[in-house]
C-alpha cells in the first residue's frame, strides 16, 4: 500500500518517541533474556553437578564408627560412605576445612587442574584459591606434611561454603580443601560423619531419612547431628537463588513491558487522532477498515520486533559472564552454557504479542468512528474528562491551575509518567533497601558482644576460662516438614556476652525462655504462650513456655538457661557444646572445634557488599535511563499537544522562564507522586523476595525500610532525570512560533 | 500619533524565491481611534498586524506605536512591548481548551501589571455566567466573547483583532462589533482590526486598503456609523 510510504517518514519525524519506545522493550527483553537464561542455567548447572557427583540426601554424626557399613547399606537400601573432617588454620584469618575424598557421596567435582593420584595432592575451593592466589602446583603445607596443589574442585554438599550453617555468607578466609583417604588418616585426628545416597530416587528423601533414622537407632546407634539435604544452607541456597532469579527475570520485564505497552498505546493513539481527518478522508475515498489496521498496527509491530530481536540478542551475552561470576560464590563447575529456546521465542513474541493486541484495541477505539466523525475530529481532541470537570481549583494560584489542568488532560498519559516514575524508582530503590538491609546487619548487631564463638565436636564439660561463657543448641522446626528450622539455646543465666531487649528496651536476662521476635512471629506466639517444637535430630515434640520476646531481628533463637537446657532436652548435666569468648581460648589438640570471630562475620558482609556496588550502580543507571525516557516522552508529548498554547502565550507576551515554568514543570507534582508511589511498591516487592527466601532457606530479616539517606539519593537521581529531561524539552518549547497560534483556531 | 510605520517593507524567502509582502507602508492611526484594514487574501494584512503587534519584523522602515520603536526592540523588549501594549482578538478564538472561561481569561491577567477585574471583564462581554464553563461547552459567538475579554483583561493600549467574526453568523458578529465599540468607548482602547468585509469600515476612524503589499487607499472616515446599525 503506498500509505505505508508514511511509516518510515512518520518515525523518523517523530524519533525521539519512537527511539524511546524501542529502548523500553530492548530492557525488557534484554533483562528478560538474561536472566530467565541465567536462572535456567544455574539450575541445570545445580542440578547435573547434585546428580553428577552424587549429592548426599543426608549427612550425619554418631558418637562412634559404625561397623559393617556394607551390611547397613543394603538394609537401609542406600550408599553410605563415612568421611573425616577438621579445620586447619593455614595462617591468621583463614582457615582451610579438610575433607577426606569420597568417592560415592559428594564426590569432588574438578573445575581446573586433575584428580587427586596418590598421596601428596591436594584438591581445593576456587575462591580459596583465587583469594590466595593459589595455583595449579603450588606446595601447600598442612600440619607438618606438604602438599601439591593437583585441582581446583567444587563439591556436592558444600556448593555454598558456608563455615557454619548459622552464617548467611561464606567467610572471606574461608575455604575447603580433599586430600585422600590415606593422607587424612597419617594426621590422626578429624572427625567423622556419614553422608547417605538413598537408592530409591522416587521415595521422598525426609521419608527415607526418618526409616532410615529409626533403623540407626534400632541398632543403638546413637545420632549426634543430623541435616537433610534440603535443610543444608550449603545446598538450599541455590534454590533461593533460583527463586529469586526467576521473581526478577519476571517481575523486572514485565514492568518495563507494561510501561513501553501504555507508552505505544499513547503514541498510536495520539497519532491516530492527530490525523482523523486524514483517515476520514482515506475512508471516503475507498479504503477498507482493514487496510487501515494493518497500516496503523505496522508501528507498535515494527517497535516490538526491532526491540525485542535487539534486547533478546543482547541478552544472550552477558550470560556466560554472569554465572562465571556468581560461580565465584557458589561453587560448582561451569561445564557448559545452554541458551533455552523457548525462552527467547517468549522474548521474542511477547512484546509484539502484547504490543501488538494492545494497539489493536487503541486503534479498534480510534477506527469505530464514521467518515464524517473522523474528517471533523476535533470533538474528541478537546474533550473535557471527568476529572477536569469534577475537581475545583479555583482556591489555588493560576499557574497552580494550570500545570493540574495540564497533567488531567491526559489521563493516558498521566497514567504513563505516574506508573514509569514508580517503575524507575521501584528499580533505583530495590539496590538502595538491599544496601540499607546490609547495612543495617553491619552496624545494627547489638545482640552479641563476644568476639569468637566457638563450637565443639564433642561435648565438654570443663570449666571456661573469665571472659567466655559455655552454650549448648539444637536445631528445632515447629513442624515435621517445615523447612524454616531454628535453634534453642542454652546459655549462662545472667549471660553478659547475649544481650537481648524487649519491645520498651528493658535489658531481659537470660535466666528465662526468651524467644526473638522473626521467631515468634513464625510461631504466633505471645509472650506467656507454651509452643510445641520439633527437635530436627529425632524429631520428639517438647513444650517450651515463652518468658519474654526480645526485639530483634538478629536469628531466630529461643534462649533459656543452660542447666533448663540440659535438663529439658536430656543433655548430660554440666555439658555445653559450644562458648561465646571475648577472648582465645586454649583447646587441647585432642579435642576438634570451629572458632569463628565476629569481625570475620562482617568482614564477610562487606564483601558480599561490594559486588552488590556494582549491582546498585547498574540498577540506578537503568532506573535513570528508564526515568529520562519516560519524563522525556511525556514532556514531549504536553509540548506536542500544547503547541497552540504555548504560540499563544508567547503572543500574549510570556518569557521564556514563564512559559517553561508553566509548561515544562507541569510534571513536577506527578514525579514526585510517583516516587512517592514507588516506595511501598519497592517495599512489597522486596517484600515477595524476603519472603520467598524465607520460604526457602529460613532467612530472617528485619522489617523492610529504606535508609532516609537513600531516599534522598533516589530522590535526587529521579530529579536529575526529570530536569535534564526538561532541558532537552526546553529546545521544543522554543522553537514553537507565534504563528502556529495564528495559523490555526484551537477552539 | 498613536501608530505611526512609514516605509515599512517586508518579504520573505522560500528557496530561490523572494515574495515581497509588504512594499512601503505607511500609516498613521491615532490614539483612541478604530482603524480597520480591509484587503483581498495575500495582500499582507496579517503581516502588517504582526509587524505592528510585535509578533514579527519589518525588513525596513520604522514602525512607532505610543512613542516605541517596534522594529528596534530586540527579543526580549519585544516580548515585554506585547506583555504590555498588545491585546489580540484571533478568527478562531484560540481558546486554551483544558481551561475554563475564566482561566483563560487568567492565562493573560497572570502576567500583566494591573489587569482588570476578571468578574469585570467577563460582565462587560456579557459572560459572567460561564465562567466555570469549559470553551467546547461554548458557542461561537460566545467563545469569541470570552477571546475578546481575553485581550481586554490587561487594559491595552492597542487592541489586534483579526477578521474578529470571519467564524461568525451575522448576529454574532454584531454583537461582537458592538462589544469592540464599547470596550473603544469605555477604556479608550485604539483598535485595529483586519477584516474581509468591506461593511464593518463604517464603524472605523480610519480605513486603509491594502492590495499586493501597498496601500492603495487611506481613508478618513467622516460618517462613522455605530456598529448596531451596520449590515451586510
Amino acid at each position: 500500500m503506498v500509505i505505508n510510504k508514511r511509516v518510515k517518514r512518520i518515525l523518523l519525524e517523530n524519533k525521539a518517541q519512537y527511539i524511546g519506545s524501542i529502548v523500553l522493550i530492548i530492557l525488557s527483553c534484554f533483562v528478560f533474556t538474561l536472566m530467565s537464561q541465567f536462572a535456567g542455567n544455574f539450575e541445570r548447572l545445580a542440578s547435573e553437578f547434585q546428580d553428577g557427583y552424587v549429592q548426599e540426601d543426608a549427612a550425619f554424626r554418631v558418637d562412634q564408627s559404625i561397623d559393617n557399613l556394607q551390611e547397613l547399606e543394603s538394609a537401609a537400601n542406600a550408599v553410605i560412605e563415612e568421611g573425616k573432617t577438621f579445620d586447619y588454620k593455614t595462617s591468621e584469618g583463614k582457615t582451610l576445612r579438610i575433607f577426606s575424598q569420597n568417592d560415592r557421596v559428594n564426590i569432588p567435582a574438578i573445575v581446573e587442574g586433575k584428580e587427586l593420584s596418590g598421596s601428596g595432592g591436594i584438591l581445593i575451593n576456587p575462591a580459596f584459591a583465587a583469594e590466595n592466589n593459589y595455583k595449579i602446583g603450588d606446595e601447600l603445607r598442612i600440619l607438618d606434611k606438604s602438599f601439591t596443589i593437583a585441582g581446583i574442585m567444587a563439591l556436592p554438599n558444600y556448593i555454598y561454603p558456608l563455615q557454619s550453617e548459622e552464617m548467611m555468607m561464606p567467610l572471606p578466609g574461608f575455604g575447603i580443601a580433599v586430600i585422600s583417604k590415606a593422607d587424612f588418616a597419617s594426621f590422626n585426628q578429624g572427625s567423622n560423619f556419614y553422608a547417605v545416597k538413598y537408592n530409591d530416587a522416587d521415595h521422598n528423601p525426609r521419608a527415607q531419612s526418618a526409616e532410615f533414622r529409626g533403623l540407626l537407632e534400632s541398632r543403638g546407634i546413637n545420632i549426634l547431628q543430623w541435616t537433610n539435604v534440603e535443610d543444608n544452607k550449603r545446598v538450599n541456597i541455590v534454590d533461593a537463588e533460583v527463586d529469586i532469579l526467576n521473581l526478577v527475570s519476571k517481575g523486572v520485564p514485565t514492568g518495563i513491558l507494561l510501561l513501553a505497552i501504555i507508552l505505544i498505546g499513547n503514541l498510536i493513539g495520539r497519532m491516530i487522532n492527530r490525523e482523523s481527518t486524514i483517515i476520514g478522508a482515506l475512508y471516503a475515498l475507498g479504503y477498507r477498515r482493514k487496510e487501515l489496521y494493518r497500516h496503523y498496527l505496522i508501528f507498535p509491530l515494527l517497535i516490538a520486533i526491532i526491540g525485542g530481536v535487539i534486547g533478546t540478542i543482547l541478552g544472550t551475552f552477558p550470560v556466560r559472564f554472569m554465572v562465571s561470576f556468581m560461580f565465584t560464590a557458589f561453587n560448582m563447575p561451569l561445564t557448559g552454557i545452554e541458551y533455552n529456546p523457548i525462552s527467547m521465542i517468549i522474548s521474542l513474541l511477547l512484546p509484539i504479542i502484547l504490543l501488538g493486541c494492545s494497539s489493536y484495541y487503541v486503534i479498534r477505539k480510534e477506527l469505530k468512528h464514521s467518515p464524517v466523525e473522523l474528517m471533523k475530529g476535533k470533538k474528541e481532541k478537546n474533550k473535557v474528562n471527568f476529572l477536569e470537570r469534577v475537581l475545583k481549583l479555583e482556591k489555588l494560584k493560576f499557574p497552580k491551575r494550570f500545570k493540574i489542568r495540564e497533567q488531567l488532560r491526559s489521563l493516558s498519559r498521566l497514567a504513563f509518567l505516574l506508573f514509569g516514575v514508580a517503575v524507575a524508582t521501584m528499580l533505583l530503590l530495590w539496590g538502595f533497601t538491599l544496601k540499607s538491609g546490609f547495612d543495617d546487619l553491619l552496624t545494627g548487631g547489638s545482640v552479641y558482644t563476644f568476639e569468637y564463638e566457638y563450637k565443639f565436636d564433642k561435648l565438654r564439660y570443663e570449666p571456661l576460662p573469665a571472659g567466655a561463657e559455655p552454650l549448648s543448641a539444637s536445631l528445632f522446626v515447629s513442624e515435621p516438614e517445615d523447612k524454616r528450622d531454628f535453634y534453642v539455646t542454652g546459655v549462662k543465666p545472667d549471660a553478659a556476652l547475649v544481650t537481648l531487649v524487649d519491645e520498651s528496651g528493658t535489658h531481659l536476662t537470660t535466666n528465662q525462655v526468651i524467644i526473638t521476635k522473626p521467631l515468634a512471629n513464625q510461631l504466633e506466639s505471645k509472650q506467656g504462650d507454651t509452643v510445641n517444637i520439633v527437635r530436627k535430630l529425632d524429631g520428639r515434640i517438647f513444650s517450651v513456655k515463652i518468658d519474654a520476646i526480645a526485639d530483634t531481628y538478629e536469628g531466630k533463637f529461643i534462649f533459656m538457661p543452660l542447666a533448663d537446657f540440659n535438663q529439658k532436652f536430656e543433655m548430660p548435666e554440666g555439658s555445653y557444646i559450644g562458648a561465646f569468648s571475648n577472648v582465645l581460648l586454649n583447646i587441647p589438640g585432642n579435642q576438634s572445634y570451629s572458632v569463628v570471630s565476629l569481625d570475620e562475620k562482617l568482614a564477610a558482609i562487606r564483601e558480599v557488599m561490594a559486588p552488590m556496588q556494582s549491582m546498585i550502580s547498574g540498577l540506578a543507571t537503568m532506573a535513570f535511563i528508564i526515568g529520562m525516557i519516560v519524563i522525556y516522552l511525556v514532556t514531549s508529548m504536553i509540548v506536542e499537544e500544547n503547541k497552540g498554547t504555548i504560540s499563544l502565550m508567547k503572543i500574549f507576551g510570556y518569557r521564556k522562564k514563564e512559559i517553561n515554568s508553566l509548561i515544562l514543570n507541569s510534571s513536577t507534582i506527578v514525579v514526585v507522586i510517583g516516587y512517592i508511589i514507588g516506595i511501598p511498591l519497592t517495599l512489597s516487592a522486596i517484600g515477595v523476595l524476603v519472603q520467598s527466601m524465607e520460604n526457602s532457606v529460613g532467612l530472617s530479616l528485619p522489617p523492610l525500610k529504606i535508609n532516609l539517606l537513600y531516599i534522598l539519593i533516589g530522590f535526587i537521581v529521579v530529579m536529575i532525570s526529570y530536569e535534564l529531561s526538561k532541558l532537552m524539552c526546553r529546545k521544543k518549547v522554543n522553537a514553537v512560533s507565534m504563528s502556529d497560534a495564528l495559523k490555526s483556531g484551537m477552539e | 500619533m498613536f501608530i505611526n510605520i512609514s516605509n515599512l517593507k517586508k518579504s520573505y524567502t522560500s528557496g530561490v524565491v523572494i515574495t515581497e509582502v509588504l512594499k512601503g507602508i505607511e500609516m498613521k492611526i491615532d490614539k483612541g481611534e478604530i482603524g480597520v484594514i480591509l484587503g483581498p487574501s495575500g495582500s499582507g494584512k496579517s503581516t502588517l498586524m504582526n509587524i505592528i503587534g510585535g509578533i514579527d519584523r519589518g525588513d525596513s522602515g520604522r514602525v512607532i506605536v505610543d512613542g516605541i520603536e517596534v522594529n528596534n526592540l530586540n527579543d526580549d523588549k519585544l516580548t515585554d512591548y506585547r506583555r504590555e501594549h498588545i491585546g489580540v482578538v484571533f478568527q478562531f478564538y484560540n481558546l486554551v481548551p483544558n481551561l475554563t472561561v475564566g482561566e483563560n481569561i487568567e492565562v493573560v491577567s497572570n502576567i500583566s501589571k494591573s489587569p482588570l477585574n476578571t468578574d469585570d471583564v467577563l460582565a462587560a462581554v456579557e459572560m459572567q455566567d460561564k465562567k466555570h464553563r469549559f470553551p467546547r461547552e461554548l458557542s461561537g459567538g460566545e467563545q469569541q466573547r470570552v477571546s475578546l475579554a481575553r485581550a481586554i483583561v490587561k487594559n491595552p493600549k492597542l487592541l489586534l483583532c483579526d477578521e474578529p467574526t470571519g467564524a461568525l453568523d451575522y448576529q454574532t458578529s454584531r454583537s461582537i462589533l458592538r462589544l469592540l465599540e464599547l470596550v473603544n468607548k469605555k477604556f479608550g482602547t485604539t483598535i485595529l482590526m483586519i477584516t474581509h468585509n468591506a461593511a464593518i469600515a463604517a464603524m472605523a476612524n480610519r480605513v486603509f486598503k491594502l492590495r499586493s503589499g501597498q496601500i492603495v487607499e487611506d481613508v478618513v472616515n467622516q460618517g462613522i456609523v455605530p456598529a448596531e446599525r451596520i449590515e451586510w
